[in-house]
């Protein structure tokens, strides 16, 4: 098991918002969490990448606990995430939002450099003297992604990477996750195109109010109209 | 659900983008929001002829509709005219090739040409699709037997790489045309130097 999650609980003051959710992502598995806004997927990413403590629970990744350690540690350890709202930074350049991410790994048999990593975004390449304020939606995502592949991860998590682009940049972004799916990287993935996920995701967990309320492979969820409709549907 | 109904649904989405896309495109010259871009009209002309043709209908032709004629006799008129709509669209096709000549050649006299030839293209290909996803796939998933699967699953993993094509290259299409398309659509042209 690359990821295993159990039992966790965390919210922000004295607002609990995660209620003991238990999880897990093998090796080179596509993992989906879904559920309406407000559930509680992205607190649980943020207790993920260590940016919020968790009140109680354990979160083991690649048979560590991780559950304490900073964030930087847990990039380290090879956890890549591109976080909701993209989070780039809007005053450095692409080139050096993407340097300042890598995290070199010896283990690697073709590790992410930012050669790679811009024969993988090749519109990145034309924009790298560019800040990251004069980006596009579009661009700025692609930048958060070639961002988390420069820390070469093992686990790769997109929380909400296609939201507010248009349709052809939005099957752009899931062409590259399914090219990088074929190269056994392993992700989770928080999106609200449940069509596309069906398809590249292996299973599924459903996250209703900090809980997970479903759990089952893509034909589970497809033919479990009632649980769409319970928990998915707007 | 066997992997080569995913690939074939991921090429649909694939594809169906591009012509959405196209369908906005021609949309917008029509409406004097856009210039036509015959670079970014070109492109997405190698896409949408050349993904069917060569990565796409291959899979459905040789495998999928095969194996479901031996396995699944309600499915038999419905590939009928599949395999007819795969001859004909490729009729279709290099209808609108030729129609972006003239355009490109004479100007804005001859749109009103590919426009009519582009609306009824798209609505050909939308309708293909749908009866494939809707009527098609089901029936395929209802039929066919695991050993079906793996034999066609092996077949798709040795056609290529799920719509990248051989050496990758209609990935790189793929991104050239967001790249040419305006904004909203795609990234707009040619980033500010
Ligand atoms: N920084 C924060 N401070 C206080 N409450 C927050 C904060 N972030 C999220 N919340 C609350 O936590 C709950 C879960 O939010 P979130 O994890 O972002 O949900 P999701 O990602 O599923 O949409 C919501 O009720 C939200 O209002
Ligand atoms: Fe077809
Ligand atoms: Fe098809
Ligand atoms: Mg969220």
């Amino acid at each position: 098991m690359l990821l295993d999650v159990r039992k966790l609980e965390a919210g922000y003051g004295r607002s609990q918002v995660l209620f003991g959710p238990s999880f897990s992502v093998g090796k080179g598995e596509v993992v989906t969490l879904l559920g309406r806004n407000g559930m509680g997927k992205t607190t649980t990413v943020r207790c993920l990448a260590g940016l919020l403590r968790p009140s109680a629970g354990e979160i083991h990744f690649k048979g560590a606990r991780i559950d304490s350690r900073a964030p930087h540690a847990i990039a380290h350890a090879g956890f890549g995430l591109v976080p909701e709202g993209r989070h780039i930074f809007p005053n450095l350049t692409v080139r050096e939002n993407l340097v300042m991410a890598g995290i070199k790994r010896s283990d690697r048999r073709e590790p992410w450099t930012l050669e790679r990593v811009l024969e993988f975004f090749p519109r990145l390449a034309e924009r790298l003297a560019n800040g990251g304020n004069q980006l596009s939606g579009g661009e700025q995502q692609m930048l958060a992604i070639g961002r988390a592949l420069m820390t070469n991860p093992d686990l790769l998590v997109l929380d909400e990477a296609t939201e507010g682009l248009a349709p052809l940049i939005r099957q752009q972004i899931w062409n590259k996750l399914d090219a990088l799916k074929q190269t056994g990287l392993a992700m989770i993935v928080i999106d609200k195109e449940i069509d596309a996920l069906l398809r590249f995701a292996d299973r599924h967990y459903i996250v209703e109010k900090g809980e997970i309320v479903w759990s089952g492979d893509s034909d589970a969820l497809e033919s479990d109209k009632q649980a769409q409709d319970a928990y998915l549907s707007v | 659900m066997p992997k080569s109904i995913d690939i074939i649904r991921g090429e649909h989405r694939a594809l169906a983008s591009v012509l959405n896309a196209l369908r906005e495109i021609v949309d917008g010259v029509a409406a004097g929001r856009f210039q036509p871009d015959f670079q970014l009209l070109s492109a997405m002309m190698v896409y949408i002829a050349d993904v069917p043709e060569i990565v796409h209908h291959p899979k459905e032709d040789d495998h999928l509709f095969a194996r479901m004629k031996q396995r699944s006799p309600d499915a038999g008129v419905i590939i009928d005219r599949l395999e007819k709509e795969h001859v004909e669209g490729y009729a279709l096709t290099r209808e609108l090739e030729h129609a972006l000549v003239p355009w490109q050649g004479l100007g804005q006299g001859a749109f009103a040409q590919f426009q009519d030839c582009a609306t009824r293209y798209l609505d050909f290909n939308w309708r293909h699709l749908n009866t494939e996803e809707d009527e098609l796939l089901p029936l395929a998933r209802r039929d066919l037997k695991p050993d079906d699967w793996a034999e066609i699953d092996a077949a798709f993993a040795a056609n290529f790489d799920p719509f990248a094509g051989p050496n990758r290259e209609y990935a790189a299409l793929f991104d050239r045309i967001v790249d040419l398309a305006p904004a909203p659509i795609g990234h707009g042209g040619s980033p500010r130097a």
